[in-house]
């Protein structure tokens, strides 16, 4: 299993929702919010999808 | 008993490759083909609003399936997400609509009747030239015009009162001579209270220029 794709998989699902939901007058996206939360998620995705060290 | 050495075990076969790249980046193709498809028809120019993000999600379940069956790098579908991403970040924070089409478009209505509610372009400019119209009617027509990159150039009669909101996620919104400029710029032209308004514009670019005057 590659975690960092399922990772960033799973981000570019919850992120095209969004984008989706703002597009269609769902949900108005706040440009103030965006980049952090933005940041925050892919930071997180990266976290994630980290490799745990193995042990020697 | 034979003093042969026992024959080698078969070669495992190689793990079977799953093409998620190739089967999403096919996908994401058919669906922008059938956006520009809908468009060209003029079926709808809406469909914009959904292929973006739709192939952003297709490209994540792509990767997530593609992750969970293999442990191979999908190093081209992550960098097709993050380039979808960033393309439908910026066009939510300035407000960018993905509609309407390209190019340059002069709308000129004759009649009151015929204006519309709202007008769409998504890059170049928007003329909507509304000089010759006859026959006010007696409630305001409230009319929306947005493009996406470009100009909103729209010009009024003179002699009728109008109500106009002008926005630009960057850029200027001139109306009538008065001119503001930035990110995120709103300017108004609003007539006093009680007056009779003709029409009540809500203008917006996400980035270019919103132009207003008397023609």
């Amino acid at each position: 299993m590659n975690r960092t794709a399922v990772a960033f998989g799973a981000f570019f699902v919850l992120a095209g929702v969004a984008f989706l939901l703002d597009r269609l007058g769902v949900w108005d996206l706040r440009s103030r919010y965006l980049l952090p939360v933005l940041l925050i998620t892919l930071g997180v995705a990266i976290l994630l999808g980290g490799r745990p060290r193995e042990r020697s | 008993m034979s003093d042969l050495p026992a024959p080698p075990p078969p070669p495992s076969a190689p793990p079977e490759r799953f093409p998620a790249g190739r089967l999403v980046l096919g996908l994401v193709i058919v669906a922008i083909g059938i956006g520009a498809l809908l468009q060209v028809t003029d079926v709808t120019t809406r469909a914009w609003r959904v292929v973006l993000p739709g192939a952003l999600i297709a490209v994540g379940l792509g990767l997530v399936v593609a992750g969970m069956r293999s442990g191979r790098s999908q190093g081209g579908l992550i960098v097709l997400g993050l380039v979808l991403t960033v393309i439908l970040a910026i066009a939510a924070a300035v407000d960018i609509p993905l509609e309407g089409g390209v190019g340059d478009r002069l709308e000129r209505p004759a009649t009151f009747d015929r204006v519309r509610a709202e007008y769409h372009l998504a890059v170049g400019q928007l003329t909507l030239d509304l000089t010759r119209l006859t026959g006010y009617g007696p409630v305001p027509r409230h009319v929306t015009a947005r493009v996406g990159i470009g100009r909103l150039v729209l010009v009024v009669p003179a002699g009728i009162l109008v109500d106009v909101r002008g926005h630009a996620g960057v850029g200027d919104v001139t109306i009538f001579g008065r001119s503001e400029s930035g990110i995120d710029v709103d300017n108004a032209s609003r007539p006093p209270s009680g007056a009779s308004v003709v029409l009540s514009l809500d203008l917006s670019v996400g980035v270019g220029q919103v132009e207003v005057r008397r023609g």
